[in-house]
């Protein structure tokens, strides 16, 4: 009981690490495959808390948090940030009850969605200078849409472990 | 209703601003360097994240080494002081003939090629985003590490250090469609433009005419101008020559020599392009003319003056003026004269 008075920013206790973790995700060497079609575990990550607190995380959050693997990845610094904030911008503006649908519901349209941004980032990198013809972006869509029933179930047990509410649930209470 | 129709706007108008400074950083990014320092500091403070990031790679290549057999081993070790035997001895012959190069490049007066200051590195990541063809080293400024250092490894050049930072610093490769590297072909000398096709196993060679002599597994090596890279290092080998009746120039592929994705050890060079050199030292002045080439000249002039002065003696005249300027002088009052 006493859980359900914690204060608003313990989404945190989750978050931080969290997004450490998919920093490191982002950069770890794979095998080649994967390599060219690394699945967006970062926009996963800030589509979850997005749903989860939507008052709280925003898509500045989701800004900083592309900035931050712009810097790691050594690539034009706002790239990634941009895509980042416009999937979390798509998401909240265009599906407001995003969370009250089922997951495969989810799922398609965070596929649909990342496929955009893949094409968008494309095409920004295209604008600033860095023509490379073939580079994939239906493959890594398809796989963040796979991962995300994944993404999904990890982080709301993380969340129901450190006691982490959802919006409307603390609302209610 | 009202209260939905406003957190909207309000998502919107963020939205918009996040936009405009996505935007912002870019141009700041990419046109000026107002955010060199910036992210020189965070890369560094971001260092950890990176070595992190490479611990599952360490941690294999420790667990192979590990489980290497002795007997494994002992035919490693006896190959390795076999090649090591061999290599030894080709080092010896080459010493004689980089003696017997700089003599005679002193006796041509041309500036002798020192070799260049070494630094090895270790290769701690791969950009992981598919527009660059990057590497991260573990050298930063810190080793003395500067931008435009040229890579190599013990199969040829692998690119150039695009950024630094206190620990660690970046590398363009080769096969980055925004590097191109001047090469010439060691068969027939003819130089051209290694540029990244953006293909880790291609490079385009671009604007040579269709009716250059390029076979495929010519080599072709750094040509040393444009004062990046220094000269005769391997690059790359002509995989496939493609001919099309509507285009201007030959379709011309190669394979780098450096295998980028097993790569783990890189050197970097110290190199100062020799046209830029002030050491005096270095500074050869124009070669002097020698004895033999004066004495034509002078006899060229007499020569020249004689002929000159040989009507005048017909004419009667008999000075034998050697300034030139006179001569003509005179050549043009009898002209006049003439006339």
């Amino acid at each position: 009981m006493t859980d359900n008075r914690e204060p608003r920013h313990s989404a945190l206790i989750v978050f931080v690490p969290l997004l450490m973790v998919a920093l490191v995700f982002h950069i770890v060497r794979f095998p080649d495959f994967l390599n060219a079609n690394r699945p967006d575990l970062l926009v996963l990550l800030c589509i979850f808390f997005t749903t989860l607190r939507r008052s709280w995380f925003n898509v500045e959050i989701a800004w900083v948090a592309g900035l931050l693997l712009d810097l790691l990845s050594g690539a034009p610094l706002g790239v990634h940030a941009l895509l980042f904030a416009a999937q979390v911008y798509l998401i909240g503006s265009q599906f407001r009850n995003f969370a009250s649908y089922s997951l495969w519901q989810q799922t398609i349209i965070i596929g649909v969605i990342n496929l955009l941004a893949n094409v968008i980032g494309y095409w920004l990198e295209h604008v600033i200078g860095q023509n490379v013809y073939d580079a994939p972006f239906v493959i890594p869509a398809l796989l963040t849409a796979v991962l995300w029933p994944v993404v999904y179930g990890l982080c709301s047990m993380l969340c129901a472990i450190f006691s982490v509410m959802p919006e409307d649930a603390q609302r209610e209470l | 209703m009202s209260k939905p129709e406003q957190s909207g706007l309000i998502i919107h108008i963020r939205f918009a601003l996040v936009v405009i400074l996505s935007i912002g950083v870019m141009a700041v990014d990419l046109r000026s360097k107002a955010l060199n320092d910036f992210r020189y500091y965070l890369e560094t403070a971001l260092y950890p994240v990176l070595a992190f990031a490479d611990s599952p790679h360490k941690v294999s290549s420790v667990f192979s080494k590990q489980f290497k057999s002795h007997s494994e081993l002992l035919e490693e070790n006896e190959q390795l002081s076999s090649q090591n035997f061999e290599q030894r001895a080709e080092i010896m012959r080459l010493r004689s003939l980089e003696t017997e190069n700089e003599d005679m490049r002193r006796l041509l007066n041309s500036p002798s090629r020192d070799a260049p200051r070494r630094l090895f590195a270790e290769v701690l990541d791969v950009d992981s985003n598919p527009y660059l063809h990057r590497v991260v080293i573990n050298r930063g400024t810190q080793a003395g590490v500067k931008e435009s250092m040229p890579v190599i490894t013990d199969a040829g050049l692998v690119g150039q250090v695009i950024s630094t930072s206190y620990s660690f610093s970046r590398v363009l490769l080769l096969s980055d469609p925004s590097s191109s590297v001047p090469v010439v072909n060691s068969r027939t000398r003819m130089r051209a433009l290694a540029v990244g096709s953006g293909a880790q196993d291609e490079l385009l060679i671009n604007n040579v005419p269709r009716s250059a002599d390029v076979r495929e597994g010519d080599l072709l090596l750094t040509s040393g101008l444009g004062g990046v890279y220094p000269s005769g290092y391997p690059v790359a080998v002509v995989s496939s020559i493609g001919f099309s009746e509507s285009q201007p120039f030959a379709l011309i592929k190669a394979r780098p020599m450096v295998d980028i994705d097993k790569m783990r050890y890189v050197l970097l060079l110290w190199y100062q392009n020799p046209a830029e050199n002030d050491d005096p030292k270095q500074n050869i002045a124009p070669k002097e003319p020698t004895d033999s080439k004066v004495a034509l000249r002078q006899q060229r002039i007499k020569d020249l003056i004689e002929s000159m002065s040989k009507p005048d003696a017909a004419m009667g005249t008999e000075t034998l003026d050697i300034d030139p300027a006179s001569v003509k002088k005179k050549e043009k009052t009898k002209e006049a004269a003439h006339d």
